[in-house]
């Protein structure tokens, strides 16, 4: 499942002479054929266990006791199913764009697929390093070769953020390897660390990983890479690669630091109260689009980092409000994986016709494109946390979460409903509704794969809005494993 | 007795003549001759994998470990004359002479490595110099070349006289040259004695000596120079074949006579290696010119070899092997493909000539790719396998802020990696390029074994702890 997308996507490269239009039903073949597998996946998986399931365990670097160990928990499972459909849906909405040398493009998008799944399944930490770090390669090329004019400069800020953040996790990993005697992740959990290496070892962490997802302040690069890339390349880095982020601290951060992360809970959950409120100010001041999801999406990353981080605070008093919170912003980054990848396409469809994101630029768009409009005035309201959407799940969870802990801190999260919804509303109705004067634009209905794809994300929003039980089945296990074992270490 | 004519140094040396004897009746037919040299390693090679006669030799080491390290001289040799010939034959400079001089050099190397007496080994190391003297100042039109290779003469010759007078006060206090001599008369020597502070002045000229050779910081300063100036060709030479070699006399020197003041040589060779990471990735941030920049990134990752050496444990000792022979295939590929490309007016010099490569040979791109993305240490090739094990056995050693130094200026380095990238795949192109006729299988597999080995790293991992275990005496 992650070699057969890498394959085929290298093909892809190498091969120049593929038409546009095999290329495309090539890439649309593999991403259904990898989607139908991870269904599979989701239907066999054992939802009341919470053991690793699905283990594929081979020795590769003999000497230094590295395996090449792939395995699935409930988490991983609702993360490869996100990145399979959105991959998906990236096929389908790219048949009808037009590229050159777009065999190349898909392919890397493929291959960024693979390098995903196994980031998420990998439970070895120099395997999941690995599969980390190479995750660069791909969208470092999809931005700089096909992304907008400032592409340079965007991906260079971008591939040397993430790697200074990566290679200080790389240390602690190695120190904690040291310590353990093996790489295996889970043998991580079970060691006991000085409280100073732990508070090294989360710092450490949290820069590798808080880059990645991103955390204000080390955020800056994620708008400029956002603006620059391709619309497929910032659906697929908003809506998966800032997961691996989340995903990463609640393998690693949880279960391995959690003395520290105790001690550090306050500043922690500041970090992220600034993310949601600071950042969603200044997605309030944006003039361009991209720019403005681009900076909600931190603002909703910090959801997930409170929620994650909330958990250090309960877990010792109110240890059912901490499942609540881990859960709850597992399904925000699931629920804003989907939106914001929607957002995107949609300002990648009135790209396409007006040749700028500027949001004085593209005023009235509802007069041309009516049921564009009503689909993308749904995603909007999905992004503000209209409740009956997937947004509103997870934000409520981790509120609920917030209010076992303090009053403020809910307080100030909660703040974020409204804050989302005036810069979403300010993109609905300057853009979509504002009076087109003077620039009439050649605006046009959207293309019937675009409509495909607009379309099941809405079902898909609804779907888990109305009900959620299906990923809280899937992840509840887990999420209560990680919490107990997080607690044990610490008791 | 009759078994030694056929260890390489002979074979080679015999066949030296004998290509300088057909070559003046074939001067219009080069390419026989060229290929007569590559047989003749061929040959070496088979009998340096075969050799199971291993005589006991007290100044000469003939033994399984050094027949390894040869065998990988002889392959890497084989490529490097390779490219060589592609090259000189398409700008109009190929002499056979380059082949033989380098051959010479290929000799100097091999008696370096087997070399067990101080005296052997300063013989090696002027074969190397002076063939490489030649070799740089082959290009005779060329100001720089000339400049280059006095400039390599002079401060050479100085190196030399350095390392010569290290020998001398090591032979005057311990009375001999011999590495295992050496190391017993040192068991004796008493800590408080003068004999024990004129060994480690010895020790210390001897070192700095070989640091420039090896081109390590702070005797750098030749490096970018000589590097620029030469042909391409010599450079690939220049930045293989000795490294390999000086690694291999870092290691016999400080692991058999002096392993006994270990904690005096550790430092220095830590101290050498850090600062030879540092300088290489920041300088390299303002090279313009492609020769130079990989001139610096050699020095960093000299460093990183220096800097295992110096930990002075099994792992230190394992990662600086692998780390080695990743860094020569590395250092293969990436100066391989420049060799490959060229303007219409001359051959590769700046960054800036590659742009828009991505557009016109999209294929030599990804070959371009692989191996900038190698040395910058990305995962999944080889070259994030070789710093991470230098890192790991850095963090074994507990030496977490120098692990933490080292990590930071490969993100540094990897700005400049990145930049070749950029240039080539995201800039327009001014001028004309094009790859050399002839095709570029070697190079293909060169590069592609980057990935290969690097999803698969422990094929090399195996073939280093073989090395090590080669290795005569550890006894850390």
């Amino acid at each position: 499942m992650i070699w057969l997308p890498i394959v085929i996507g290298l093909i892809l490269i190498s091969n120049k002479n593929i038409s546009k239009l095999s290329a495309s039903f090539i890439t649309l073949f593999t991403a259904i054929t990898i989607f139908i597998f991870s269904i599979l996946l989701f239907k066999l998986y054992d939802y009341s266990s919470s053991e690793l399931q699905f283990i594929e365990k081979y020795e590769w670097i003999e000497g230094l006791n590295i395996f090449y160990f792939l395995a699935v928990d409930g988490i991983s499972v609702s993360l490869i199913i996100l990145t399979a459909f959105i991959n998906v849906l990236i096929a389908i909405f790219a048949s009808s764009e037009d590229y050159d040398n777009k065999s190349g493009y898909l392919g890397y998008f493929l291959i960024l697929e693979g390098l995903l799944m196994g980031t998420f399944s990998a439970f070895d930490s120099i395997l999941f390093y690995i599969f980390f770090e190479s995750l660069l390669i791909p969208l470092f090329l999809i931005i700089g070769i096909w992304g907008g004019t400032n592409r340079k400069y965007a991906t260079i800020k971008f591939f040397l953020y993430t790697l200074f953040g990566s290679v200080l996790m790389l240390i602690s990993i190695l120190y904690l390897a040291k310590l353990a005697g093996s790489f295996e992740i889970k043998e991580f959990y079970s060691l006991s660390l000085t409280f100073q290496e732990e508070v090294l070892i989360l710092l450490a962490f949290l820069i590798g990983f808080g880059i990645k997802i991103p955390m204000w302040p080390v955020h800056t690069w994620l708008p400029d890479a956002h603006v620059e890339a391709p619309t497929s390349g910032s659906v697929i880095l908003a809506s998966v690669l800032l997961k691996v982020g989340g995903y990463g601290m609640i393998r690693f951060i949880l279960p391995i630091t959690t003395e520290a992360g105790i001690y550090l809970s306050d500043y922690l959950i500041y970090l992220s109260l600034v993310a949601i409120v600071y950042i969603s100010f200044v997605a309030y001041a944006q003039e361009d689009m991209k720019k403005l999801i681009a900076y909600s999406s931190v603002a909703h990353m910090g959801f997930v980092t409170l929620g994650i981080f909330l958990v250090f605070n309960l877990m010792g008093s109110n240890s059912s409000a901490a499942i609540i919170g881990l859960e709850g912003s597992i399904i925000q980054m699931i629920s804003h994986g989907l939106i914001s990848a929607a957002l995107f396409f949609c300002i990648g469809i009135i790209y396409k016709h007006s040749k700028s994101r500027l949001i004085k630029d593209n005023y009235g768009v509802a007069q041309f494109m009516p049921i564009f409009s009503f689909i993308m005035i749904f995603f909007l309201m999905a992004n503000s946390g209209l409740p009956g959407t997937s947004g509103f799940v997870g934000e409520f969870l981790v509120i609920t979460s917030a209010l076992g802990s303090n009053f403020i801190i809910a307080l100030l999260a909660a703040s974020s409903l409204i804050l989302s919804a005036s810069y979403s509303l300010k993109i609905g109705k300057n853009v979509l509704f504002g009076q087109n004067k003077d620039n009439i634009q050649s605006y046009s209905e959207c293309k019937k794969n675009e409509k495909i794809v607009l379309s099941i994300l809405i079902i898909i929003i609804l779907y888990l809005g109305i009900t959620p039980d299906i990923l809280f089945k899937l992840i509840d296990q887990t999420v209560i494993d990680i919490i107990t074992s997080a607690s044990i270490g610490y008791i | 007795m009759l078994d030694l004519l056929f260890i390489p140094e002979i074979i080679i040396s015999i066949g030296i003549m004998f290509v300088i004897l057909i070559d003046l009746f074939l001067q219009n037919y080069k390419k026989i001759s060229y290929f007569l040299v590559q047989t003749i390693l061929i040959i070496s090679a088979y009998y340096a994998s075969n050799m199971n006669y291993f005589p006991n030799y007290d100044a000469y080491e003939l033994s399984n470990f050094s027949n390894n390290i040869k065998l990988i001289l002889i392959i890497g040799s084989l490529i490097i004359f390779h490219y060589t010939f592609i090259h000189l034959s398409y700008t109009n400079k190929l002499k056979i002479e380059y082949f033989t001089i380098s051959l010479l050099g290929l000799v100097g190397t091999m008696v370096m490595i087997s070399a067990n007496s101080l005296l052997m080994l300063y013989l090696g190391i002027e074969l190397l110099s002076l063939s490489l003297y030649a070799l740089i100042g082959f290009n005779k039109k060329s100001p720089l070349s000339s400049e280059a290779a006095i400039k390599y003469y002079v401060l050479g010759a100085m190196s030399s006289g350095i390392l010569l007078f290290g020998i001398s006060i090591i032979y005057g206090f311990t009375g001999s040259i011999l590495y295992s001599d050496i190391a017993s008369k040192m068991l004796l020597i008493n800590t408080d004695s003068v004999e024990y502070i004129a060994v480690i002045f010895g020790i210390i000229f001897i070192t700095a000596s070989l640091c420039f050779k090896f081109g390590a910081a702070p005797f750098h300063m030749w490096v970018p120079d000589i590097y620029q100036g030469s042909l391409i060709s010599t450079t690939v030479l220049l930045s293989t074949l000795p490294k390999v070699a000086v690694f291999v006399v870092f290691l016999k020197l400080y692991f058999i006579p002096f392993l006994v003041i270990k904690f005096i040589w550790s430092d220095i060779l830590i101290f050498v290696g850090m600062l030879s990471i540092i300088i290489g990735s920041l300088y390299a941030l303002t090279q313009e010119n492609i020769k130079r920049l990989l001139a610096y990134s050699a020095i960093s990752n000299i460093g990183f070899i220096i800097l295992s050496i110096g930990l002075v444990t099994i792992n230190g000792l394992q990662a600086s092997l692998y780390y080695t022979v990743v860094y020569s295939l590395t250092a293969l590929a990436s100066f391989g493909v420049i060799t490959h490309i060229t303007t219409n007016s001359h051959g590769i010099e700046n960054i800036k000539d590659m742009a828009g490569l991505s557009k016109t040979h999209p294929y030599f791109a990804i070959l371009i790719l692989i191996t900038m993305l190698s040395s910058a240490g990305i995962p999944p090739l080889i070259g994030f396998h070789a710093k991470l094990i230098v890192i790991k056995s850095l963090i074994d050693s507990s030496l977490i802020i120098l692990s933490m130094i080292v990590v930071l200026m490969t993100v540094i380095s990897a700005y400049y990696y990145l930049r070749i990238i950029k240039t080539v795949y995201f800039d327009d192109r001014e001028e004309l390029i094009s790859t050399l006729p002839g095709n570029s299988i070697i190079l293909s597999i060169n590069v592609i074994s980057l990935l290969i080995l690097g999803l698969f790293p422990y094929i090399i991992y195996n073939l280093s702890k073989h090395l090590a275990s080669l290795f005569p005496s550890i006894s850390i």
